[in-house]
């Protein structure tokens, strides 16, 4: 096997090993969709259109948590991590390009992220009758351009925090505030308009309207997809030119 | 055949000089010592030369090549344990190595790295859960494993116990032994006096000196010290008229006779033909210690 898919191997390994991002990326979003779907569920009867709306509203909670662990805690805080410990310096040293590492834990985030997607989709649909994405590739294009901008946040943190601890605070301070702007909180029909306007420039805010827009069947919203784009071109070279292997 | 040529190398840090006009050679199949105190640019130096960083003037070729420009070719042929590295902490030993193997064209069988390096039963080991003496012998068995023809190692013993250095020492005489050149940075003089052919000492980003290790203590120290108590009444006067003699100085029972070259022969062969006996006697032997001390000015 070459080095970056033995990289790519090694890296799921550890991510897998250490639980903790496991458990908040593929697990604990499932049982939040079961948990707060049932409950919606128990009024009864066939979801009507505001029942799925809320069901929407649920499952792109689940959604948010893995997407926002991935982005903001995870990727940084491993990458800082490995820059902090010296990992990255030891790779300079060998054949392989320390890039490959860091295009090791994007695939091994972006695949964790599509896993959990998938089974949110695939669980949201069996147990709490929502329908699956009308167009599929449509769906899982708007995913893939999410985790763009979503790991291109991550990314610049990765670039801008000294240390692994502020790797960590950082990311805290992104999830919270973008959980309540993206409308996890609060969903964004009860926010006041101007706040619900700025929820959609967030990433992850414009990243959960447009899941739910191809998901639901209205169809990705091209302003959406620009400030997604946006994100990621934009954020996503930033991090390149400010990243540090030392 | 010189395996490593540096000549002119020069590095600064801003105001800061790291290496001034740095030149020294490696031979095939020999063990290098870099030596020097903290800051003295040893690190800096050997880190150019593995096309870690970029020296500001200079040349350097390893193995015919120039690790500015041929780098990916350089990371084929040499192995490099680094200060301040570290693996991911849940990484598994076996893991790393079987990783890194796979980074080369033609690696070595990482399996007898282990048996080697005495990691064996830390196999299944997490890299957190090591010694020092242990992640130290992965991180060798990890530039080894690339079958580099050049090993570099940097404070290869720092915080280890006695006895694990011992044991690394070792372990670093059978790696030349499989015909690879070592390049060994150390601020330890036994060390280097234990394991280097040759050394070269910094200081303040130059090379200081540069030769065997009893090469620099005779070259640092041409004078030695003969002591001795006579044990009867003794005119050590007539010693001073000894060839090579430079000082007699008496102090209290014991005089302390300083000189060049053969000159204690000289003293206790006139001692034996006088019948004088003398009790304590003793040639002081500057250590490669006293000579470092000496050539890097660790004394003022």
């Amino acid at each position: 096997m070459n080095g970056l898919g033995k990289l790519t191997l090694t890296e799921a390994k550890l991510f897998l090993r250490d639980k903790i991002s496991p458990l908040f990326a593929l697990v604990l979003p499932v049982f939040l969709l079961l948990a707060i779907g049932l409950q919606f569920q128990g009024s009864g009867g066939p979801p009507d259109l505001e029942g799925l709306k809320a069901a929407y509203f649920v499952a792109s909670i689940a959604l948010a948590l893995a997407l926002a662990t991935l982005s903001f805690n995870t990727l940084p805080s491993y990458l800082a991590a490995y820059r902090e410990k010296g990992v990255l310096r030891r790779l300079r040293a060998s054949p392989v390009h320390p890039a490959m590492l860091l295009i090791a834990q994007i695939i091994v985030g972006a695949g964790t992220a599509l896993v959990s997607t998938a089974v949110v989709v695939g669980v949201g649909h069996l147990v709490l009758g929502i329908p699956l994405p009308s167009n599929v590739l449509a769906f899982a294009g708007t995913l893939l351009l999410s985790i763009a901008a979503l790991f291109s946040v991550g990314l610049l943190v990765a670039a801008l925090v000294p240390t692994t601890r502020a790797a960590t605070a950082a990311g805290m301070m992104l999830f919270f505030p973008s959980m309540f702007l993206g409308g996890v909180w609060t969903p964004k029909e009860a926010m006041p308009s101007w706040l619900a306007t700025i929820g959609d420039f967030t990433p992850l805010g414009a990243a959960l309207q447009a899941l739910r827009d191809t998901w639901s069947g209205v169809g990705l919203q091209p302003f959406h997809a620009m400030v997604l784009a946006g994100i990621a071109v934009v954020l996503g070279s930033v991090a390149a030119a400010l990243f540090r292997w030392e | 055949m010189s395996i490593i040529e540096v000549s002119g190398l020069g590095k600064r840090y801003g105001d800061h000089v790291a290496l001034r006009d740095v030149s020294f050679s490696v031979e095939e199949g020999e063990i290098f010592g870099i030596l020097g105190p903290n800051g003295a640019g040893k690190t800096t130096a050997v880190e150019c030369v593995e096309g870690l960083r970029r020296p500001d003037s200079g040349t350097i070729r390893v193995l015919g090549l120039d690790p500015a420009k041929d780098e990916r070719e350089l990371r084929q042929v040499v192995g490099v344990q680094l200060q301040q590295a570290q693996l991911p902490e849940l990484i598994k030993v076996w893991e790393a190595l079987d990783l890194y193997a796979s980074f080369y064209r033609d690696p070595r069988d990482w399996r007898e790295l282990l048996e080697q390096w005495g990691l064996a039963d830390k196999r299944n080991a997490r890299f957190s859960a090591l010694s020092g003496g242990q992640k130290q012998r992965l991180f060798i068995a990890l530039a080894l494993v690339g079958k580099p023809k050049v090993a570099f190692l940097d404070e290869l013993t720092t915080g280890l116990d006695p006895q694990a250095r011992r044991a690394t020492w070792k372990l670093i005489s059978d790696m030349r032994a499989t015909g690879v050149t070592v390049v060994l940075v150390s601020h330890f003089m036994d060390e280097v006096e234990a394991l280097c052919d040759r050394v070269a000492i910094f200081d303040k980003g130059r090379v200081v000196a540069l030769d065997t290790p009893t090469g620099l203590v005779d070259s640092t120290f041409s004078e030695r010290r003969l002591r001795f108590r006579p044990v009867a009444a003794f005119d050590e006067n007539a010693l001073a008229r000894l060839p090579g003699v430079r000082e007699v100085v008496r102090t209290g029972q014991q005089v302390v006779v300083t000189g060049t070259g053969g000159f204690a022969d000289e003293v206790t062969g006139l001692l034996a033909r006088e019948h004088v006996l003398v009790a304590d006697l003793r040639l002081d032997q500057p250590t490669l210690d006293e000579a470092y001390v000496t050539l890097t000015g660790g004394d003022k």
